[in-house]
């Protein structure tokens, strides 16, 4: 949906500049962005902020098709009509200046949360060598990550995958099982510097799940997790204070590059 | 007047007979050769390490719906190229190929004995190689703490299979190796094939006698019988013959003699111990009745069939002996069809995969 809001919160200037067309692209994650903007959270300064993506089962339906994401059925076609009315047939690259691609079914419970638990001295350790494979394989895995590098090709992008689980939802068996819960800052940093590089690889800018919002070892702190519906029940979503961690931090590297370059 | 007896001969069954045992039949249909002491049935946990021929036991138990335990397995997102390119799935831990007694005596004394790893590693083009299983990374690893993170892991999962497993099925490989002259460590390989340096001062080759083997044998079942009192082993001999020999002797010679060592020594523990059994796959591969059906034309690599004939005959051997084991198998493998089935599809996968086998790397050396 193209948002007025944007445009209301651009300071009149003496030269009037363009607003940074900005798009967040992504499965039902990028509800935390929309909460952010409702609550006001977003510092979009300069910036119109469109959204495109579908929830749950119509997100298959999304497919990178001759260079732009197009909906491949009526029912994703219908949920794109309800989140941006003007752009319901494509997302093409070259609309915007920038883009966020968040969740995406590219989901850190899958590569880093299981790499934390097996750090040295665990069982299932595993070598850097063998972590880099699998890397390669969870991103080249993922569609809509290979969506966004080619989305990188024609403009700039930023990925934030689907963060931690919620703290309070899993059982506390699931937790020991498959969470470690001394992992530090560090052991998570010497995961994120391989994927920051390899998504670099790819021309896009890996956004780090924020520490702050990291509780645990490797759980979202509850203070981050969805508000909607009954907390014990949703796991993966995030609320407002979280989107605006991650849209806040997208902008401004995208502002700082426009500055640099 | 005494009585009178019957010489010992008579009234034994026809497989004591080799005319009607053996000359008597087509290679394919010699049968009972194996009265196996203890089962082995679809619910029980087998675990196998050894030589590379150990290997298609664990493809076979699993094709039929057996529980093959992987203890070390590979991380999810890995292909099945990568992970057998980093040798996850190999065995039933990562220790790569366990040629001889002492080898295996190592690892398990490493595992549960606490003995003192060794601080000794290779190197080879900036990165690190483990003497124990120089060829478990494809490229070694980054540094000698990743190298003893990663050994740590495999000795945890040993610890894993060895006290949660019903069955232990070790192949026995070599009985030549080679050695640290001071502390006596035995290498998986020779120092500078796959990477480290040979160095005659520090590096002695060794040709395991009989009485070695036993002993580093009944060391390991020891350590393995404390780890697991219930623990039953299954001994088999690899029909591979020897890439090369250090002997001096000829390949074909000294390869007779390390086999026949080996099989005295695994047929003596069978004899011996109760828990440890031995399955003749040496025999069905190697022996002459069989007129060298189940060789490649270079005469050493085990073509498909005969791995399936091998194996055949173990499920038929324990189905003779155990009625309950094929009953449990039949059900298990849904009717007879699935269990056919999967035998036929074993020779296609073995095909597909190329057994992994260090001693491979020697023909690189050679």
């Amino acid at each position: 949906m193209p948002l007025d809001k944007a445009a209301k919160n651009n300071a009149p200037r003496k030269t009037q500049q363009k607003p940074l067309r900005f798009c967040v692209f992504g499965d039902s994650h990028i509800a935390c962005i929309k909460h952010a903007l409702d609550e006001d959270l977003l510092d979009l300064k300069g910036v119109a902020l469109e959204f495109w993506g579908a929830p749950g089962p119509q997100f298959r339906d999304l497919h990178f098709v001759e260079g732009q994401l197009v909906g491949t059925t009526e029912a994703a076609r219908d949920n794109l009509a309800k989140i941006n009315p003007a752009r319901s047939a494509a997302l093409v690259p070259q609309d915007f200046d920038g883009f966020l691609f968040i969740g995406c079914r590219l989901r850190l419970s899958e590569f880093l949360v299981p790499l934390l638990l097996n750090q040295a001295g665990k069982p299932g350790y595993v070598t850097a060598a063998v972590r880099d494979l699998m890397l390669r394989r969870w991103l080249e895995g993922c569609r809509w990550y290979r969506a966004a590098r080619e989305f990188a090709k024609e403009r700039p992008v930023y990925f934030s995958p689907a963060g931690f689980l919620n703290d309070g939802v899993l059982s506390e068996e699931d937790v020991t099982k498959t969470i470690n819960t001394e992992a530090t800052a560090a052991d998570r940093c010497a995961l994120w510097d391989p994927m920051q590089q390899a998504m670099a690889g790819d021309n896009i800018q890996l956004l780090r799940q924020p520490e702050e919002t990291v509780t645990r070892g490797g759980l979202t702190a509850r203070s981050y997790a969805t508000t909607l519906g009954s907390q014990d029940d949703d796991a993966v979503h995030k609320n407002g204070a979280y989107g605006a961690l991650i849209l806040n931090q997208a902008l401004a590297q995208m502002r700082l590059s426009q500055k640099t370059a | 007047m005494s009585e009178q007896h019957q010489n010992p001969y008579v009234g034994l069954p026809e497989t004591a007979f080799w005319k009607t045992a053996v000359a008597a039949k087509n290679p394919l249909e010699i049968s009972q050769l194996w009265q196996p002491k203890f089962a082995v049935a679809p619910d029980h946990r087998v675990i196998t390490a050894g030589s590379c021929f150990a290997q298609h036991f664990s493809r076979a138990l699993v094709a039929r719906d057996y529980k093959w335990m992987d203890s070390e397995p590979a991380p999810k997102l890995l292909s099945e190229a990568q992970a057998q390119a980093f040798n996850y799935g190999i065995f039933s831990f990562r220790s790569g190929n366990i040629y001889t007694a002492r080898m295996l005596r190592q690892w398990l004394s490493y595992a549960f004995e606490e003995e003192e790893q060794p601080a000794e590693y290779w190197q080879r083009g900036g990165r690190i190689y483990d003497p124990l299983r120089p060829a478990i990374e494809p490229d070694g690893f980054a540094s000698v703490a990743e190298m003893q993170a990663s050994r740590a892991a495999t000795l945890a999962a040993i610890r894993k299979a060895v006290t949660e497993a019903d069955v232990f099925v070790f192949t026995m490989g070599l009985t030549e190796c080679w050695r640290h002259r001071e502390t006596g460590l035995e290498y998986a390989m020779c120092p500078g094939t796959v990477a480290g340096d040979y160095d005659p001062a520090c590096h002695e080759f060794v040709n395991q006698g009989y009485a070695g083997i036993w002993r580093d044998m009944r060391a390991a079942l020891k350590t393995l019988r404390r780890a697991n009192a219930k623990l039953k082993i299954l001994l088999t001999g690899s029909p591979v013959p020897l890439t090369a020999t250090a002997s001096g002797q000829h390949v074909l010679t000294a390869t007779s003699h390390s086999k026949s060592v080996l099989r005295a020594v695994a047929g003596e523990l069978a004899a011996d111990y109760k828990q440890v059994d031995y399955f003749p796959s040496y025999e069905i591969i190697t022996h002459p009745a069989y007129r060298g059906m189940f060789y490649a034309p270079n005469q050493r690599s085990v073509v498909p069939q005969g791995v399936n004939h091998v194996m055949e005959s173990f499920f038929a051997c324990q189905n003779e002996t155990f009625a309950w084991v094929k009953r449990k198998a039949s059900r298990g493998a849904k009717q007879q069809g699935v269990s056919k089935e999967a035998a036929a599809s074993d020779g296609a996968v073995i095909s597909e995969r190329a057994v992994k086998c260090d001693e491979e790397f020697l023909d690189a050396f050679g």
